[in-house]
């Protein structure tokens, strides 16, 4: 990483320094209070549902793990885990099935088509979880009474096409597929051995941040499930949220339970990104989802 | 090689392409020459987004200009908006977006600036806990903020026992928008965070160094020349926060269920509500939506590219 201020620091006559040093203050209290504000609502999460009673006293009266038995017991919490596993998994391998051809025909071969599929993969970025529901609803659902927990995988693979669109894209143009490839051709590859061992090892990071992204997405979602799926297949933010309304604190047990998935998500993502940092590791970000 | 590679891909992608037609259909029409080239690996993306993106969406469009979604033409949906309870969630909506990403944008880049300065274990710690917290948002957030704001939260409980304040209720609550706002900026941060830091770790330590080469305070320096730079990728980060509180609406549910009301709220109110659904006014609500989910994002995006020029 660059430092931001690379001037020798003694060197400078005292006004100077001193004003760099308020600049530095300034930005170290802004790390400090952002820093506090982000981790206090998880660490608060996390006592809470661990906490026998935390209603009168500052730290929590004493500990328990009866809030994550109550939460796993429940009847709704396998169902609702398997079906938002399902749909994250069948979301997570149609999507690049629909994306890697057409980013590798692109790359390879018909690179005019690419300022089209750009437009189609950047617009789900405009739509809303609510409008998506709706327009979803009046297309497919009440008209054809199509199958709604098929549609609403489909919807999350629409959700998916901005990130991984960009993340698939971005690894291909790292390692410049055309070259590597032509290179590859030369050298007397044939195409399923560019396929395994010149373009599949390049795209590999993209790939994976893409499925992690859909992994992030698919646990939390919540406005399309409710609303397209709603109460005949409920998946695992409708039951933290039902929760929610009835015991705080078992739904802080089920929060935690969340957290701590997508907390290896969230690492195994930064862990990609830092590792491909010129390979397209770092993939673009879902805007409004989840929010 | 001396020719650039993008000239290249681009002639031999025009060769390709009419090698193929040539073969396939004698140039009879230019859309059979075009259909002959079309690339098939493609097709199933373009039937995917064909089915999911282009016909939702003109279906929402017809829907917004007929009675009830379903009659004869009409412009009444829209001027439905004007309607105080409409019109009040979108303005709502707008105020609450572009407060929290104003704050969120301008805190996140000082988070940004430092994050960029610290070093080995204090950074990756830092970047862990950004990461995460992008990702923490929805139902389970409200919860969160509640068991630290709420009326029995940390906060309020030490705020209580230390200094005898009572937050509750008059001088403070969470479901109100202030307390809606400090959760929105719960998920603008760290996303501001994610947008920004490539932006400002780019920043050219030999431009600073020439400055002051030159004479140039830290000060000026900032004024003259790290000031302007950034302006683009922040102003591009701060539409892409406006467009993410705007589309927002299950943090906002969690918290208030309703009470506050919000545009997206009013939107899943039309679909949810058996009784009183009028698909017309849902689908033109919907659509002004996404119009100023559209523009925004199409602002950042141009600006994006023009941040691409000087940060490479």
């Amino acid at each position: 990483m660059v430092s931001l201020i690379p001037v020798a620091e003694t060197a400078l006559p005292g006004s100077r320094r001193s004003r760099r040093s308020t600049g530095a203050v300034l930005l170290r209290v802004a790390l400090i209070a952002a820093a506090l504000y982000l981790a206090l609502p998880l660490l608060a999460t996390v006592a809470f549902s661990l906490a026998t009673v935390w209603s009168r006293t500052i730290v929590p009266e004493g500990f328990t793990f009866d809030w994550y038995n109550a939460a796993i017991a429940d009847d709704r919490f396998w169902p609702t885990t398997i079906r938002t596993l399902q749909a994250t998994t069948a979301a997570a391998i149609i999507s690049p099935l629909l994306v890697v051809p057409a980013l590798l025909m692109v790359h390879l071969r018909a690179p005019r088509w690419k300022p089209w599929l750009e437009f189609l993969s950047i617009v789900p970025w405009a739509l809303p979880g609510v409008v998506l529901a709706l327009a979803m609803i009046r297309a497919y659902i009440s008209p054809f009474n199509v199958s709604r927990p098929g549609l609403l995988i489909l919807t999350y693979v629409l959700l998916s096409l901005p990130f991984m669109f960009r993340s698939i894209d971005a690894a291909l143009s790292a390692i410049d597929a055309r070259t590597l490839s032509e290179a590859a051709q030369m050298l007397g590859a044939g195409w399923f051995d560019i396929g395994r061992r010149v373009l599949l090892p390049g795209i590999m990071p993209g790939l994976m941040s893409g499925i992690l992204l859909i992994a992030a997405l698919g646990a939390g979602e919540y406005a399309l499930a409710s609303l397209m799926a709603g109460s005949g297949w409920k998946t695992f933010p409708i039951y933290q949220a039902q929760a929610q309304s009835v015991d705080g604190r078992i739904a802080s047990a089920l929060a935690v339970i969340g957290l701590f998935y997508t907390l290896v998500v969230s690492l195994s993502l930064l862990f990609i990104a830092g590792r491909n940092q010129n390979r397209g590791g770092t993939a673009g970000l879902p805007i409004a989802a989840n929010k | 090689m001396a020719i650039p590679t993008e000239l290249t891909a681009d002639a031999l992608a025009r060769v390709d392409d009419a090698g193929l037609a040539s073969s396939t259909s004698a140039r009879v029409s230019p859309w059979r020459t075009r259909l002959g080239s079309l690339p098939w690996p493609i097709v199933p993306f373009l039937i995917f987004c064909f089915v999911l993106e282009i016909v939702p969406v003109t279906i929402l469009i017809r829907d917004s200009f007929r009675e009830l979604g379903m009659g004869a033409f009409t412009l009444r949906n829209y001027a439905a908006l004007a309607e105080p309870l409409y019109w009040h969630s979108l303005r709502n909506s707008v105020l609450l977006s572009a407060g929290t990403a104003l704050l969120g944008a301008f805190w996140g880049a000082l988070v940004a600036a430092a994050i960029v300065r610290e070093r080995g274990r204090a950074q990756r710690w830092l970047m862990g806990l950004v990461a995460t917290t992008s990702n923490f948002s929805g139902i389970p957030l409200a919860l969160a903020f509640i068991a630290v704001l709420g009326a029995s939260g940390f906060i309020t409980l030490l705020v209580r026992t230390l200094f005898g304040f009572r937050l509750y209720p008059q001088n403070f609550t969470l479901y109100s928008w202030t307390g809606l706002t400090l959760v929105y900026l719960y998920f603008q941060i760290p996303l501001m965070v994610l947008l920004f830091l490539p932006a400002i770790a780019r920043l050219k330590p030999q431009w600073q160094e020439a400055a002051a080469m030159l004479g140039a305070s830290s000060w000026v320096f900032w004024r003259r020349v790290g000031l302007p730079v950034m302006a683009a990728p922040f102003t591009a980060a701060l539409a892409l926060l406006f467009a993410n509180a705007l589309g927002a609406y299950a943090t906002a549910w969690g918290l208030s269920g309703g009470k506050l009301s919000l545009f997206t709220i009013q939107i899943a109110f039309e679909v949810n509500g058996d009784v009183s659904f009028d698909p017309g006014k849902a689908s033109a609500m919907s659509l002004t939506l996404a119009l100023l989910m559209a523009v925004s994002i199409l602002v950042a995006q141009l600006l994006a590219r023009r941040t691409q020029r000087w940060l490479v």
